[in-house]
């Protein structure tokens, strides 16, 4: 499902039937042969613009969450390896951003500073890295005092090798997981930013962009809403079951064998 | 009318699934009424599968293949939920090996006893068979301590309450799993006497599962020795410590340190026990049995009948020239060079929590480590031992006192140690199942203080991995593995392999035998004796177990509530101590007793 919906994100741009852009219908106007899904609210092809909007905001939201897990990560991993005044502030920091919801956080940097896509980017990190952070310092809290940290500290590893080395790889499949959660949830958030216009920019076609634009229309061409809206749901949910699959496959590959068992 | 047996297992097949590999291959084994019989074997061998199954139970992911285990008349691996409800706690009860996750945490200890014989619906006076069970479990005698929570016992204490709770509805038999495997030795001498006491005066049945030969002796009087889901010997106590007649019993019996007599090196056992889904054709033992021959490989021995009450699993009964384990290698105590390897003088540790009062942990401790010695440390739990360990291991920062490693003042802090100070002091822990990072494998954790210390290439570091796990007897192809995949005395190998990789002068032992089964805490040590004489290292041996100590170490240091209160040669210290603690720990130790046996007798 996930296949299908990047399928098209990334390779529907080679196969549209028509310019997206250009007018080439009624406004709302009804699914025809060379346009099966109709037009938009200004005569352009709904097909051809679902075939060629996914892909910025797919590309926003990975780069985004990307950045925003790395910088979580390294920040929970730290705050839970030192402890002390530098947790507690790192921790009450996360706690301040996590207290508005994301969209409304969004909503404030994007109206603040204006839009760009940069600026989308910059607002699926600061939404993503808090609550990255306080995933992974949560899980790295019970390997930072285990006894293979002990023994490296005693080596005098520097902090980033006993971080890297050590307490990152017993992360490894949470953050698998935990990114799967937090792409998803940045797809809809781009998808939500341009719904409401603080996202991409008219001409550029993406589906959030199409939800919002076509929406006037919904009872007169439904498609044209329909369409991207299935195209988003497709995406995220088709991720989180590839992740799934990804957790339990990774489960058996690292689990315990007959030697472990204590009969 | 009574049948002499209370409980029997009739030809109990258990596997993992009904095509799938044998747990328990036929056990029969009858349990005497009003008698105590251990089940004796290594992890793995089966004896908590037979455990289960007395109380009608067999864990999620086996099933009964065939057999059964008569309690009376009834089946217990038949009868419906409901009526093994009624039989559990009223006529079987079972105490577990790990008391501290086998109580519930948010119940006061005296409801939880009592709840057991509400729940069986027992009517009028609650109170006398509770206090009668408290008493029996030797807890002490007060109102307040049952209003206590698990949390606020000790492990001894929590293990007493587990036994009071089996106590109380008076069953007339009792399992009990391990019951003292995780305490220290003088808390497990406590139980054992309370267990012996208490079982006397209300004439219960009991099976006592356990891996350590020496701890039973005194407590049971029948035996039966499992090996790979097999009994393979069983008889009376007397029979099979005196004249065992299995070669996997004899080594069972050369793996137990001796502590008084003729102190011998105790001696492991080659080879891992067979896994449940490897097992061999004929003689499960064979493998590894030093008197092996070609017959024994052809067909399961049967049980042959060794004296009235005493049968054996193995084809060579009654042959003479037999069991000779090798010769008992008396223990060659090392002379203390002069040189010492790191000096601890003052050392007093403490924890200074925030906020609340600060506690000191160790007092005014002094300790040399010479140069090729083994140093034991000594004490019950709470006495500071690992504190030390962690202090000169530089993971402690609250400590004055000064620090010498290799003749040059060291500080405290392994941060501010220069690199050679911290490539000297290397430590192994106690715990196999999380002294490796689950994540990495063999090789990877080996390779990071050759990568970290001496800068190894990914070439240098295989090969100088492939060399340290041949130095602690891990085969090579090992390296791939993760740590989930090897037993705990592989662990303890590659713990080992990976301080050593540092080169150290210092190495310091945490308790890293005390979770393992005795052959494989045999094996370990024997590894240990060799690194000393070999790279002449000085080993910092911390125990709670003298008897361990006794036939490893060659000073012994006794820590008692952070401080030493004796110190000197081991012999010396075992033969004629001058503290309370040392006697204390002493009478503790559990001892197959001083006599040499025939088997360890006579040379190759």
């Amino acid at each position: 499902m996930a296949g299908v919906a990047l399928a098209m994100a990334f390779g529907g741009w080679l196969v549209t039937p028509h310019d997206p852009n250009s007018l080439i219908g009624m406004p709302f106007g009804s699914p025809t042969w060379s346009s099966p899904l109709g037009f938009d609210y200004v005569g352009r092809d709904v097909l051809s613009r679902l075939l060629v909007g996914g892909r910025t905001s797919i590309l926003i939201a990975a780069v985004g969450t990307a950045v925003g897990e790395a910088v979580g990560i390294a920040i929970g991993v730290y705050s839970a390896y030192r402890r002390g005044w530098v947790d507690a502030l790192i921790g009450r920091t996360t706690d301040l951003v996590l207290g508005f919801p994301a969209l409304v956080l969004s909503l404030l940097l994007l109206a603040t500073f204006g839009t760009s896509m940069v600026l989308v980017v910059v607002a699926l990190v600061v939404t993503t890295a808090p609550g990255a952070a306080r995933v992974s310092r949560a899980a790295a809290m019970s390997h930072v005092t285990a006894p293979y940290v002990e023994a490296a500290m005693m080596r005098g590893e520097p902090t980033r090798w006993i971080l890297l080395g050590e307490v990152l790889p017993n992360l490894r499949r949470l953050i698998l997981v935990d990114v799967g959660f937090r792409l998803t949830t940045s797809l809809v958030l781009v998808a939500a930013l341009s719904f409401v216009g603080l996202g991409l920019q008219p001409p550029a076609s993406d589906w959030g962009l199409m939800i919002g634009e076509n929406r006037l229309g919904l009872t007169i061409q439904p498609l044209a809403v329909l369409a991207p809206s299935i195209a988003v749901i497709m995406l995220t949910v088709g991720i989180n079951l590839v992740l799934d699959q990804v957790h339990f496959a990774g489960d058996v590959g690292s689990g315990g064998s007959e030697a472990s068992a204590h009969v | 009318m009574s049948d002499p047996a209370i409980l029997r297992f009739v030809d109990l097949d258990v596997r993992t699934s009904p095509q799938g590999s044998v747990v328990l291959d036929r056990v029969s084994l009858d349990i005497g009424r009003g008698r105590v019989t251990a089940v004796v074997g290594e992890s793995g061998s089966g004896k908590t599968t037979v455990a289960l199954a007395a109380l009608g139970y067999v864990r999620p992911g086996l099933v009964r293949h065939g057999g059964s285990v008569r309690f009376g008349d009834d089946d217990l691996l038949s009868a419906s939920e409901a009526d093994l409800q009624t039989l559990r706690g009223r006529h079987i009860a079972y105490v577990p090996q790990d008391p501290g996750s086998a109580l519930s945490p948010g119940i006061p200890v005296g409801r939880q006893v009592r709840e057991v014989l509400e729940v069986h619906g027992t009517d009028a006076d609650l109170d006398r068979p509770v206090v009668r069970a408290w008493r029996a479990a030797q807890l002490p005698d007060d109102a307040s301590f049952m209003t206590r929570y698990p949390h606020q016992l000790s492990g001894g204490q929590q293990q007493r309450v587990a036994i009071a709770m089996a106590l109380v509805g008076s069953p007339e038999l009792l399992v009990m799993d391990e019951p003292t495997t995780g305490l220290d030795v003088v808390t497990q001498a406590g139980i054992l006497t309370t267990v012996r006491e208490a079982i006397a005066s209300l004439g219960t049945s009991v099976i006592y599962v356990s891996h350590d030969l020496a701890v039973v002796r005194s407590l049971v009087d029948d035996v039966a020795v499992m090996y790979a889901g097999q009994v393979v010997e069983t008889g009376s106590t007397a029979d099979v410590f005196a004249s065992p007649a299995h070669p996997y019993t004899r080594r069972l019996l050369a793996a137990v340190p001796r502590f008084r007599g003729r102190v011998v090196e105790p001696r492991g056992l080659s080879g891992l026990p067979v896994a449940v889904d490897a097992r061999p054709i004929g003689c499960q033992f064979a493998p590894r049995c030093p008197d092996a021959s070609d017959e024994c490989s052809l067909a399961t021995p049967d049980l042959r009948i060794v004296a009235p009450t005493h049968a054996a699993r193995c084809i060579k009964v009654g042959a003479t020239d037999l069991g000779r384990v090798g010769s008992a290698v008396q223990i060659r105590r090392h002379v203390s060079s002069d040189s010492f390897a790191l000096r601890v003088s003052a050392c007093t540790a403490g924890y200074a929590a925030a906020g609340r009062r600060s506690r000191t942990i160790l007092h005014d401790v002094s300790l040399d480590l010479p140069v090729a010695g083994i140093t034991a440390l000594v004490g019950q739990s709470g006495s500071g031992k690992t504190t030390l360990g962690r202090c000169i291991g530089g993971l402690h920062a609250a400590v004055t006192g000064s620090l010498q490693i290799g003749g040059a003042a060291a500080p405290w802090e392994s941060s501010k140690r220069t690199a050679a100070q911290r490539k000297a002091v290397q430590i192994v822990f106690q715990n196999p199942n999380s002294s490796l990072n689950p994540m990495l494998t063999v090789e990877e954790s080996v390779a990071r203080p050759l990568r970290f210390f001496f800068g190894a290439s990914r070439q240098e570091c295989s090969a100088r991995v492939a060399e340290l796990l041949n130095a602690v007897q891990l085969e090579a192809t090992k390296a791939a593995s993760y740590p989930a995949q090897l037993s705990g005395g592989e662990c303890q190998r590659v713990a080992i392999a990976r301080a050593l990789a540092a080169e150290p002068s210092v190495m310091i032992c945490d308790e890293i035998t005390s979770s393992l089964d005795v052959i494989v805490q045999a094996g370990i040590l024997e590894l240990l004796g060799r690194l000393r004489d070999e790279r002449g290292l000085a080993m910092l041996f911390i125990s709670h177990d003298l008897a361990v100590v006794r036939v490893i170490a060659d000073r012994v240091a006794i820590l008692d509530q952070g401080s030493v209160v004796e110190e000197g040669g081991v012999d010396a210290v075992c033969e004629r101590p001058t503290s309370d603690t040392s006697s204390r720990l002493m009478a503790a130790v559990f001892d197959l007793g001083a006599g040499d046996y025939p088997y360890a007798r006579g040379g190759q």
